[in-house]
């Protein structure tokens, strides 16, 4: 037997056609001299023919029928496999994330368009950067300046601590008609509120002070004296 | 279920179920009838081979193919067909056994042993060829008890490579051994089978 064991752990190479000549033809040599080893190797071949004759051949009809039954059965209620399936996430996980979008897009609108006040200096876009600057306040800036064709086309805002934000087209119009309005050469301090949106200030009411007593107010209602909140 | 654990091997012929499957796939429910009746045979004689009986054999049959179906979008054809649904068959049935009171005296997974493994075993000293000393009509119930008696772990080796006929590598990666151990539980398997056979026979002759 102990002679055999190099043989025989051959055996499955050999059944699998996987023995190179040399090793091919002496394992063969071995096996004529060695009836343990023949009857041994007989054993191990495949059993392929033994199994099939073994087993049924085929499904038996009846069960067949409970297959094909409980197959169509199955298959009518369950949905088809399409592509979409792949991504397939368990309900919950979408509700939640449908809820936290919805939680988070509304705090956005909220952030995004809640009203804020600004107080400062009312300036046209043309001449903002120049007072930034220079690190200008804007209070000398001259109204003449703010009526001229180029910095009225440049379009207005309000500069307070060295950030300038623009108004939008109805803000514009506000601040025109104040400016017209107004007798103050310079010195021209806003209070304005509304929403801002994408640093663009949506005006809702716009006050200009005059550096003395005298005053111009837009689309106000007239009340004012309302806490300045620069962003 | 695990699926799509099988490369194909390069130059592999392409699966022919490949066609079929994809329009499953794409909502075709019609196109796994054909499949089904492909397969539903094959399936079946190698449940039986493993559960031995007929009812465990039909339950596992109709088991397969439903989670085939449920699970078809992860079948990425990195397989064949006919592997996967073996591998899941295999699954159910291991599932199916563990369950059973066998898996309390039958591991499914036990090791190689000295005593039952290694190399071939020395043949019993009988002239007489199973295959040929059996009378037809006894053959399919010896052969079915003599399966029967083998260990399960090995059994299912058999299956796989002499029914099925698996390769060694798939044979190894379906059950997670290693060639090695597939190799020699196939060879030790073939051996128990034609020794329980020689048993058998001359008895019912007797």
């Amino acid at each position: 037997m102990h002679s055999c064991q190099p043989i025989r752990d051959l055996f499955h190479a050999y059944l699998e056609g996987e023995l190179d000549p040399a090793a091919q033809a002496s394992f063969l040599e071995h096996l004529k001299q060695c009836p343990a080893c023949c009857a041994c190797l007989e054993e191990c071949r495949p059993a392929s023919g033994l199994l099939r004759e073994g087993l049924p051949e085929s499904m038996p009809e009846a069960a067949i029928a409970r297959l094909e039954h409980r197959l169509s059965t199955r298959l009518a209620d369950a949905p088809a496999p399409a592509w979409w399936r792949r991504f397939a996430i368990p309900v919950p996980v979408w509700a939640i994330a449908g809820l936290l979008l919805i939680a988070g897009s509304g705090l956005w609108i909220y952030f995004q368009g809640r009203s804020i006040t600004l107080q400062g200096w009312l300036i046209d876009g043309h001449c903002a950067p120049k007072f930034i600057a220079q690190g200008l306040s804007g209070a000398s800036h001259l109204r003449s300046c703010d009526l001229k064709p180029e910095c009225r086309r440049a379009g207005y805002g309000v500069l307070a601590h060295g950030r300038f934000v623009r108004f939008d087209a109805h803000g514009n119009a506000v601040a025109f008609n104040a400016l017209l309005h107004t007798h103050a050469p310079d010195h021209l301090r806003v209070v304005v509120s509304g929403r801002k949106q994408n640093h663009v200030l949506h005006v809702a009411r716009l006050k200009l002070m005059a550096p003395a007593a005298a005053s111009s107010s837009s689309s106000g209602d007239g009340s004012d004296a309302m806490p300045a909140a620069a962003r | 279920m695990s699926s799509g654990q099988f490369t194909a091997a390069a130059g592999a012929p392409a699966d022919p179920d490949l066609s079929l499957v994809r329009r499953v796939q794409a909502g075709d429910r019609e196109a796994f009838q054909p499949l089904v009746r492909r397969y539903e045979h094959t399936l079946y004689r190698m449940a039986m081979a493993i559960m031995r009986n007929s009812a465990d054999a039909e339950e596992i049959t109709q088991e397969t193919f439903l989670r085939a179906y449920e699970h078809l979008h992860q079948f990425r054809g990195e397989s064949r067909f006919s592997t996967w649904l073996t591998q899941i068959a295999i699954n159910a049935a291991r599932m199916r056994l563990r369950k059973s009171h066998a898996a309390l005296w039958e591991s499914l997974d036990e090791p190689v042993s000295q005593e039952q493994g290694g190399t071939p075993r020395e043949a019993p000293d009988t002239h007489d060829n199973p295959e040929q000393s059996l009378q037809r009509s006894e053959t399919r119930e010896h052969i079915a008890q003599a399966l029967s008696g083998l260990p399960a772990g090995y059994r299912m080796v058999l299956v796989l490579r002499d029914l099925q006929e698996l390769s060694t590598q798939e044979t190894a990666k379906l059950l997670k051994l290693s060639d090695a151990n597939v190799k020699t539980r196939l060879l030790r398997a073939r051996q128990m089978l034609r020794q329980r056979l020689a048993r058998l026979a001359p008895a019912e002759r007797g």
